[in-house]
C-alpha cells in the first residue's frame, strides 16, 4: 500500500486572500479597512503565507463494498457514515487526503499572541487554515486533470468531524496514509500536529 | 545523428507547410470502444489493440498528420498503479508500433510521456533523477517502438517537464514537444505561467512548447497569445471541448464539434503551429479543424529579441529599456557567521530570511553562494537552491568557481537560471559553456583570462570578444549573456571606475546585458553608500541592466530608483513613485490622519497600541484624570468598536487591534486608577480555560483579551485543562463565572464533565462555553448558562451573566 501513497513535500499554493479575509469576518462591501491597517494586515498575510510549508499526502483505495451506513475499502478500513456512504453511492474508489501548514506558522502565531501581538497573531492563525486548505484544494485540482483523462471525476469532498462521519475516522486515514512520514502526528482525542493540518475523503466516479 | 536530421528535418518540414494538425483525445474514446472502467489502460489497448486502430484511423482521415501514441500512463510508477510496472519497455514499445501502422506512411508517431503522478523534488518527494531514470526506461520503450518524436504532456509541474525533457534530449536526437497544462488563472498547479513555461523548455532544448488539457479553446487562445512574441520555437495547442461537468456521475464536456473548431482561426491567429484536441474531443472536432484550416491562411508571427532568466514561477527580462535588475547578494556565507554555522548544521532558517528580506527590499533575482570551508559545497548548494526554488519566486544566480557545483545546481533549478560566471580561462570556459548550453542557462561573463585583472577596458574586451565567440559555437548569442564590468577599487586606483564604465557602454552598445558588483567600488574609503550609489547611477547612465548589491541599502535603492526614471527605464516614473508612496505610507491617502492629531479615542478605533502609550501620558501631563480618560475615552472607544464589528463594518483583526490598543492603554492606566480610587477596585473574575484533551486557544487567548478590556478579571487556566483542576480553581478564587472552549467533537464532552463535577460538588458558579464545534444547542444540552459565537459576543454574555 505504502507505494501507492503519495507525498508532496512543497505544494505550491497560496490561500486565497479573499478565503483567508472571509474566514476573518470580512464582509466585502462592509468591512472597511482604513489603509495603515490594510497594509499592516497584508504584511501579517504576506509574513504567514511565508511561514507555511504546506504538505500533502493522497491514497486512491478501491470501495469493495457499501451499505447505506458505510464503506468497506480495500485496505479492510470501515468507513462508518451514511452520508458518506450516500454521497459516494457511485463511486467505485475513494481519495484519501491530507495536508498541512507546518509548524512554523503556528510557532510565530504562539509567538506574537505571547508577545502582545493578537492581531498579528489571529492573522497568522486565519493564513494557516486556510492554506491547509488550500492544499487540498490543490491536490484535488491536479489529480482531476489526470482523472479527466480516463473520463472519471473527483466528487465533494468530506472531512471527519462533520454530519455524521466522526472524527474518529482521522485515526484510520492519519494510519493509512502514514503521516508520520509528512509530520503529522495524532493525539488519543484525533487531534492533528500541526495544528494547521487536515485530513479529507473524497469519492471517485 | 543521421536519425536526428531526418527527424528534425521532417517535423519541421510539416510545420514549414502550415499549421500541423494533431489527433484528439483517446482514453475517453476507447471506454466508449469497450475499455473497462478502473483497466490499465495502456494495457489493455496494447492487449486490444484493434479499438484503437480503428480510433487512429480515424483520426488520420479526419486529417491528423501526428498521432500520440496512447502511452500517457506509461511510465513505471503508472504501470505499478496497476501492477504492471515490469512491462515498462514491452507496452510502450507495443503500442508505439499500434500508432506507427495506424498512421501510414506520410505522417508522424509522436512517443507520449505523461506525468507520473509524483513530483519531483523541490516540489515533490520524488529525487530529481529518480524521475529522469523513470521517464528514460518509457523513452527506451517509444523509441524500440519506431516513434518519430516525443512529446510530454499534460505536464502540472515545470520540474517534473523539465525531468521528462532531460531524459528525452539524454537518450535520444530525435524532437521534443513539451505541452504544459494551465488552470484557468493561467498557473500550472505548481505555479508557472505560460511566458515563464515557454522561456525555461525552449532555453532547455524543447523542439516545440506548447498548452493542453485543462481548459477549452476560449481561455487556451489566451495562452497561446501571450506566449508567442517570445517563442523562439514552435507552438502547440490541444484545447479540451470545453469544461468539464459531471452530468449523473459521468464527465460531459459542453462543446460540440462544431463549437470546438470555429475556434481555429483565433488560434491561427494567436499564432499557433501545432493544433489538435484533448478531453472531449472526437475525429469529428479533428475534422473540423482541418476543414477550417483550408480556409485559413496563416500569418506571419514576429518574435521579441529578449534576456530572461526564471524561476519556477516568474520571469525576469533584462533590458536597457527596463529598470536596472537588483540581484540580492545577501545569501553568501562571506563575513555572516549565523548563515557560516546554519550552513554547516543544515538548518535553512538565514537562508529563509535573506530570501524573504531582499524580495521585499526589491531584489528581482537572489544570487546564491554557499562557498566555505567545512561543508561539500555541492551538497549545500543544491539543497540551497531546492529550497529557494520552492520558497521564493525570484529567478536565482548561481554563484561559485565549481564546474561541478554549477551543474548539479542547473540540474535541478526548475528554471532558466543565471551563471556567475564563466571567465576567459581556456579550459573552464569551455566546459562551463557546454553546462550552460545544456541547461540552458545564462551567464555572467567575467572578462578575467587567468592573468589577473585587465586594467583598461580594451583588454578586457578583448576577453569578452574571445568568450562570447566560443559561446556562439555552442549556440549563445549575445541575449544570453551578461557582462561583468569588473569593478575595482578606486582608492587604489582612481581610473578603474571609468574603465567599468568604458566597458559598460561598449558592451551595451553591443547588445549585452551588463553587471557590477557594486560595493568593491568604496572599499577602503568613508561613508561608502555614497561611493556606491554615485557609481551605480553613473554605470546606469551608460546603459547597465543589472547590479549585484545588498537591496536593504536604502540609499542605494532610492538612488537607483531615481537613475531609471533619469535614463527612461522605469517609464512614467511608476515605480519610483510607488516606492515613495509605500515607504511614506501612502501618499495621497485621504485616510491616514497625521499622528498629531490622533486622539485616545482614534487610537483605541484605529487599532494602534504604538501611539496609546505616548497619547495616554500626554493627557495624564495635562492633567487629565485616569478614571475620565477610561469613563469617557477608552471605554466609549471600545464600544464603538463592538458596534462595527456587529455591523461588519470592523472584522476581527481590527476588534483585535483595538483590544491590543486598550491592553496597551490600561497598563498605563490602571495601577492610577486604583490609587486614584484609594483603594482596590473590586473587578468581576472570569475563569476560562480549554478543556481537557483540547490543545486548540487560540479563540479562548482571543476571549480573554476582550474580557480584560471591559473591566474582567480574567484567570486563564490555559489549555487541556482537567475538570478537577477547574473546580478546585474555581473554590480557590470565588469565580462566579467560567468560561470554557473546546475545537472539537471529541474534546467538547468535556465540558459537561466539568460542568457536571461541578453541579455534584455543590459548586455555584455559571458556565459559558464557546469554540468551533459548539452550539447554542450543545450548551443548553449540557447545562451551560449560555453560548457565545465569537469574542465580542463573549463579552455580552459574560455581562449579563455577571448582573
Amino acid at each position: 500500500m505504502i507505494e501507492k501513497i503519495v507525498y508532496i513535500e512543497r505544494i505550491h499554493a497560496q490561500a486565497p486572500l479573499e478565503n483567508i479575509l472571509y474566514r476573518m469576518g470580512y464582509k466585502k462591501g462592509k468591512t472597511v479597512i482604513p489603509q495603515e491597517q490594510e497594509q499592516k494586515t497584508q504584511e501579517a498575510i504576506n509574513l504567514g503565507r511565508m511561514l507555511c510549508d504546506l504538505k500533502g499526502a493522497y491514497l486512491f483505495l478501491k470501495i469493495t463494498s457499501k451499505s447505506t451506513t458505510s464503506l468497506t475499502l480495500e485496505n479492510g478500513v470501515i468507513i462508518e457514515s451514511a452520508q458518506v456512504a450516500e454521497l459516494y453511492k457511485a463511486s467505485s474508489e475513494v481519495l484519501l487526503m491530507a495536508a498541512t501548514a507546518g509548524t512554523g506558522i503556528v510557532e510565530r502565531r504562539d509567538l506574537e499572541m505571547k508577545l502582545g501581538n493578537n492581531a498579528i497573531g489571529v492573522i497568522l492563525d486565519a493564513v494557516g487554515s486556510e492554506t491547509a486548505d488550500t492544499g487540498l484544494d490543490w491536490m484535488q485540482e491536479f489529480l482531476s486533470i489526470q482523472l479527466a483523462k480516463k473520463g472519471r471525476s473527483i466528487t465533494r469532498r468530506f472531512s471527519p468531524g462533520y454530519g455524521d462521519l466522526k472524527i474518529d475516522c482521522q485515526k484510520v486515514i492519519h494510519e493509512t496514509l502514514q503521516l508520520s512520514k509528512i509530520g503529522i502526528s495524532i493525539s488519543d482525542r484525533y487531534i492533528l500536529t500541526p495544528e494547521k493540518s487536515v485530513i479529507a475523503i473524497a469519492g471517485v466516479v | 545523428m543521421a536519425k536526428k536530421i531526418n527527424a528534425k528535418k521532417k517535423l519541421q518540414d510539416l510545420i514549414q507547410k502550415g499549421i500541423v494538425v494533431l489527433d484528439g483525445s483517446t482514453g475517453v474514446a476507447l471506454q466508449q470502444r469497450g475499455m473497462p472502467k478502473g483497466a490499465c489502460p495502456e494495457k489493455w489497448a496494447f492487449e486490444n489493440p484493434k479499438p484503437l486502430i480503428d480510433l487512429q484511423k480515424e483520426y488520420v482521415k479526419a486529417g491528423s498528420q501526428i498521432l500520440y501514441t496512447f502511452t500517457l500512463g506509461g511510465t513505471k510508477p503508472k504501470l505499478d498503479e496497476f501492477g504492471h510496472g515490469k512491462e515498462v519497455l514491452k507496452i510502450n514499445e507495443g503500442l508505439a508500433k499500434i500508432s506507427r501502422k495506424a498512421i501510414g506512411k506520410n505522417g508522424l508517431v509522436a512517443g507520449n510521456i505523461g506525468s507520473m503522478g509524483h513530483f519531483p523534488r523541490p516540489f515533490g518527494d520524488m529525487p530529481f533523477e529518480t524521475c529522469v531514470n523513470h521517464f528514460k526506461e518509457q523513452v527506451k520503450g517509444l523509441l524500440k517502438g519506431g516513434v518519430d518524436l516525443f512529446v510530454i504532456e499534460t505536464m502540472l509541474d515545470i520540474q517534473e517537464a523539465r525531468a521528462a525533457l532531460l531524459a528525452c534530449k539524454e537518450f535520444s536526437d530525435i524532437p521534443v514537444v513539451v505541452s504544459m497544462t494551465f488552470d484557468k488563472d493561467m498557473r500550472t498547479l505548481t505555479g508557472t505561467d505560460p511566458v515563464t513555461a515557454l522561456i525555461t523548455l525552449q532555453s532547455l532544448g524543447a523542439d516545440v512548447v506548447g498548452v493542453n488539457c485543462s481548459t477549452g479553446p476560449a481561455e487556451m487562445v489566451k495562452v497561446i497569445e501571450l506566449m508567442k512574441p517570445y517563442a523562439k520555437v514552435p507552438l502547440l495547442a490541444k484545447p479540451n471541448a470545453g469544461l468539464p461537468r459531471l452530468v449523473n456521475e459521468k464527465t460531459v464536456f459542453d462543446m460540440d464539434a462544431k463549437m470546438f473548431s470555429s475556434y481555429t482561426k483565433s488560434f491561427v491567429k494567436a499564432g499557433v503551429n501545432l493544433l489538435g484536441g484533448c478531453c472531449g474531443t472526437s475525429p469529428l472536432c479533428i475534422a473540423g479543424i482541418t476543414e477550417q484550416l483550408a480556409k485559413i491562411k496563416q500569418e506571419k508571427n514576429i518574435t521579441k529579441n529578449y534576456s530572461a532568466i526564471t524561476s519556477a514561477r516568474k520571469t525576469v527580462f533584462i533590458a536597457q529599456d527596463l529598470p536596472v535588475v537588483v540581484v540580492g547578494e545577501r545569501i553568501n556565507p562571506t563575513g555572516k557567521k549565523q548563515l557560516q554555522e546554519e550552513l554547516k548544521s543544515g538548518k535553512t532558517e538565514e537562508v529563509r530570511k535573506f530570501a524573504f528580506e531582499q524580495a521585499q527590499r526589491g531584489a528581482q533575482v537572489l544570487d546564491v553562494n554557499v562557498g566555505m570551508p567545512g561543508i561539500i559545497e555541492k551538497d549545500v548548494m543544491v539543497k540551497t537552491v531546492e529550497l529557494l526554488s520552492s520558497l521564493s519566486e525570484l529567478p536565482l544566480c548561481i554563484d561559485s568557481p565549481s564546474l561541478e557545483v554549477i551543474e548539479a545546481a542547473l540540474r535541478i533549478y526548475p528554471g532558466r537560471a543565471l551563471i556567475n560566471s564563466i571567465s576567459g580561462e581556456p579550459e573552464k570556459m569551455t566546459k562551463l559553456l557546454a553546462i550552460a548550453a545544456k541547461y540552458g542557462a545564462m551567464f555572467v561573463l567575467l572578462p578575467l583570462g587567468g592573468k589577473g585583472v585587465p586594467e583598461t577596458a580594451e583588454k578586457r574586451q578583448l576577453i569578452v570578444d574571445k568568450v562570447f565567440t566560443a559561446a556562439m559555437k555552442f549556440g549563445f548569442t549575445n541575449k544570453d549573456i551578461i557582462i561583468d564590468g569588473l569593478v575595482m577599487t578606486v582608492s587604489a586606483n582612481q581610473d578603474s571606475a571609468a574603465e567599468t564604465l568604458k566597458l559598460i557602454s561598449n558592451s551595451s552598445k553591443n547588445g549585452f546585458g551588463t553587471i557590477v558588483g557594486l560595493s568593491n567600488v568604496s572599499f577602503g574609503l568613508p561613508e561608502r553608500g555614497y561611493i556606491n550609489s554615485a557609481f551605480l547611477a553613473m554605470a546606469v547612465d551608460r546603459g547597465l541592466t543589472m547590479a549585484i548589491a545588498n537591496p536593504s541599502l536604502e540609499l542605494l535603492m532610492n538612488v537607483k530608483a531615481a537613475a531609471d526614471v533619469l535614463t527612461m527605464k522605469d517609464k512614467k516614473s511608476e515605480i519610483y513613485i510607488k516606492r515613495f508612496a509605500e515607504t511614506q505610507g501612502g501618499l495621497g491617502s485621504k485616510s491616514s490622519k497625521p499622528a498629531t492629531q490622533e486622539t485616545i479615542y482614534d487610537a483605541v478605533v484605529n487599532g494602534n497600541p504604538e501611539s496609546i502609550k505616548k497619547l495616554i501620558e500626554q493627557a495624564l501631563k495635562a492633567g487629565e484624570k485616569p478614571s475620565d480618560i477610561v469613563d469617557n475615552k477608552l471605554i466609549p472607544a471600545i464600544s464603538f468598536v463592538g458596534d462595527l464589528y456587529e455591523k461588519k463594518t470592523y472584522f476581527l483583526p481590527q476588534l483585535i487591534a483595538s483590544a491590543d490598543a486598550m491592553k496597551a492603554a490600561f497598563v498605563i492606566v490602571e495601577p492610577l486608577l486604583k490609587s486614584e480610587a484609594g483603594k482596590k477596585i473590586e473587578k468581576k473574575i472570569v475563569l476560562i480555560a480549554t478543556v481537557k484533551g483540547d490543545v486548540h486557544d487560540i479563540g479562548k487567548n482571543i476571549v480573554a483579551l476582550m474580557l480584560r478590556n471591559y473591566g474582567f478579571e480574567v484567570i486563564d487556566l490555559g489549555k487541556d485543562v482537567s475538570a478537577t483542576t477547574i473546580i478546585s480553581k474555581i473554590s480557590q478564587t470565588g469565580a462566579k463565572l467560567v468560561a470554557l472552549s473546546a475545537l472539537m467533537t471529541t474534546t467538547m464532552i468535556e465540558m459537561k464533565t466539568v460542568i457536571n463535577l461541578a453541579k455534584k460538588q455543590g459548586i455555584k458558579c455559571r458556565f459559558m462555553i464557546g469554540g468551533a464545534v459548539v452550539t447554542d444547542a450543545y450548551a443548553k444540552e449540557i447545562g451551560a448558562d449560555g453560548y457565545s459565537k465569537d469574542a465580542y459576543d463573549a463579552v455580552k454574555l459574560a455581562k449579563k451573566l455577571s448582573e
